[in-house]
């Protein structure tokens, strides 16, 4: 017998909601342009906090054509490019210094810091950076914020020390500077979260948690030199350029309380790009990045040649190189650092690494073609780059 | 119809489930288990010769459901890899079907808690809409759009750069 064709604006709100929750996010919001009762189910979902799919990640940049205004993503899902607008201060005016579970963490021509997602243009402020502990705002004669002064101090050397080191930097280009990479715990619209920074001098740490009306100096007893951090259960792990990793715990009952213990000691050499990264297996894995200065171009650019990456064994305190990256795929630079499966991420590679640029002395001059590509581990071999030279961020 | 296979489990009982239109199906013990209705219904001692109405599923999803079930429950658990591949291979011709019928498998699986098939269909359905314009999913789907000029005007403004898919022309990593 025939029965009438099916009316798919009419399928059951819970059943359509089980495939929207399997979208991408470009395709949720498609989605939620076909009809209104596609379009209810489609907000349902993302109000009642349901949307909780991970994402495959995106490369995000900004362009002359596309304007100040707007960022491109590029998806690597869906092998598309959107050109989306965003709230002000222009995004190709900011700093880019991090971006976690969707979120950038940008720094604007005053170097104060947003948390902003670029899917829904929400937008947050982070307490101004005249609240880090060794920051204060310099005012000319005539009241006006003119520089910001960075004191040189840490776990050795006391912040009350008559010689002590000091630079200035103007609003605009102390960003540059001052900041080298923000990770944020979780994703901000959905509650409670913190940001860690990562800041000079000396590659220290001072975070904020939501609601925060300054950052917190995380003080050691001595000087510790960070270079990367990721967050899982309630834990910050900061990772040094000797590749030892404390455990940073800012969920006290006081805003501004910490506690940390060191959970592997060093155990290399001090090396500069290093990254750490949880493996959906539970393994923490330890990533060199070496980049080369292609001395053949006038400009000479920086390039990624080779990715290391070790396995660290907390137990033995000893880091061993692995083979094969267990068909994982990584992506390293600014972003939060990621391990994924390609099996819930059928998009990626397997064993290879994707990476953007993320070094001190080269990521602000905007006029070079930007490190961005993919590495293939098993072959220790790097795969083209991704764009031209249009990014800009 | 369904045939019953030997290999379904150790229970040889038949089940018998009656659709929306009065067809009659069975399927051995182990297969009707997958469903969490059928199972209830059985653990209930609900299921007698005269078979189990499901007032909401048609013959002919309830067939493709019975086939379904039937093949899973006969290679439920020990599987070797080439089993779990060949398992694979019927999952991925079995969901080739037009909307139609995955709109029924939706709704029926869902309906009779089949979890397996559910996924099955919710994951083709997902693949089906990916990547589409709104409009090209209206033709998929065959739905219309419903939106006042007004409502279309807010979508626009909300989020209108997902609507403009740009392929890079040349091929990225």
């Amino acid at each position: 017998m025939d029965t009438p064709a099916a009316d798919w604006s009419d399928l059951p709100a819970d059943v359509l909601g089980l495939v929207l929750l399997k979208l991408e996010f470009p395709d949720l919001f498609r989605s939620a342009a076909v009809c209104t009762s596609w379009r209810a189910t489609a907000r349902d979902i993302r109000r009642l906090g349901l949307y909780t799919r991970a994402q495959t990640p995106c490369l995000l940049y900004t362009t002359a054509a596309a304007g100040p205004r707007a960022a491109v993503i590029y998806s690597l899902a869906d092998k598309a490019t959107y050109t989306v607008r965003l709230p002000d201060p222009p995004i190709a005016e900011r700093y880019i210094i991090g971006s976690s579970h969707g979120w950038l963490v940008t720094a604007d021509d005053r170097s104060e810091l947003h948390l902003l997602n670029p899917a829904t243009g929400e937008q947050l402020a982070l307490p101004s950076v005249t609240t880090v502990e060794h920051v204060r705002p310099l005012y000319d004669g005539a009241g006006n914020l003119h520089k910001y002064e960075v004191l040189f101090f840490d776990g050795n050397l006391r912040s009350n020390d008559e010689d002590l080191d000091a630079v200035t930097h103007p609003p605009e280009t102390f960003r540059e500077f001052f900041y080298l990479k923000a990770v944020i715990s979780g994703d901000p619209s959905r509650g409670d979260y913190a940001v860690m920074l990562i800041h000079h001098p000396h590659y220290q740490l001072s975070f904020a948690r939501s609601g925060d009306k300054k950052w917190t100096w995380v003080k050691f007893e001595n000087n510790v030199l960070f270079r990367d951090c990721i967050y899982h259960d309630g834990v910050f792990y900061a990772q040094t350029l000797y590749a030892a990793i404390h455990a940073i715990d800012v969920s006290g009952p006081a805003s501004s309380s910490f506690t940390h213990r060191l959970i592997c000691k060093p155990c290399i050499h001090a090396c500069y790009n290093v990254y750490i990264v949880r493996t959906p297996e539970g393994e923490i894995l330890h990533l060199v990045r070496l980049t080369e200065v292609d001395n053949d171009r006038e400009d000479q650019e920086l390039r990624t040649a080779y990715v290391g990456a070790c396995k660290m064994d907390l137990e033995k305190q000893c880091i061993k190189e692995v083979d094969d990256l267990g068909g994982n795929a990584l992506f390293i630079g600014k972003n939060y650092s990621t391990c994924l499966s390609v099996k819930d991420y059928p998009q990626l590679m397997p064993n290879h690494i994707y990476f953007d640029d993320d070094d001190e002395c080269w990521l602000y001059r905007k006029q070079l073609r930007r490190d961005v590509g993919v590495y293939d581990y098993e072959n220790n071999s790097r795969l083209k780059t991704f764009v031209g030279n249009q990014l800009q961020n | 119809m369904a045939a019953a296979t030997d290999d379904a489990g150790d229970s040889n009982e038949m089940i018998r489930v009656v659709s929306s239109d009065g067809e009659h199906f069975e399927m051995p013990e182990a297969a009707a288990n997958l469903s969490l209705v059928l199972r209830h219904m059985i653990e209930d001692d609900c299921a007698d010769a005269a078979g189990i109405p499901l007032a909401v599923v048609a013959a002919k999803p309830l067939a493709k459901i019975v086939d379904y079930c039937t093949k899973h429950a006969a290679k439920s658990s020990g599987l070797t890899i080439e089993e779990a591949e060949e398992l694979k291979r019927f999952d991925a011709e079995f969901i080739e079907v037009d909307t139609d019928m995955l709109y029924d498998l939706l709704v029926a699986a869902d309906f009779m808690g089949v979890e397996g098939l559910s996924k099955l269909a919710v994951q083709r359905t997902a693949d089906l809409i990916k990547g589409k314009t709104p409009e090209q999913n209206r033709e998929t789907f065959g739905i219309v759009n419903d939106f006042t000029p007004e409502e279309e005007e807010e979508i626009c403004k909300e989020n209108e750069w997902a609507f403009q898919i740009t392929k890079p022309p040349s091929r990225l990593c």
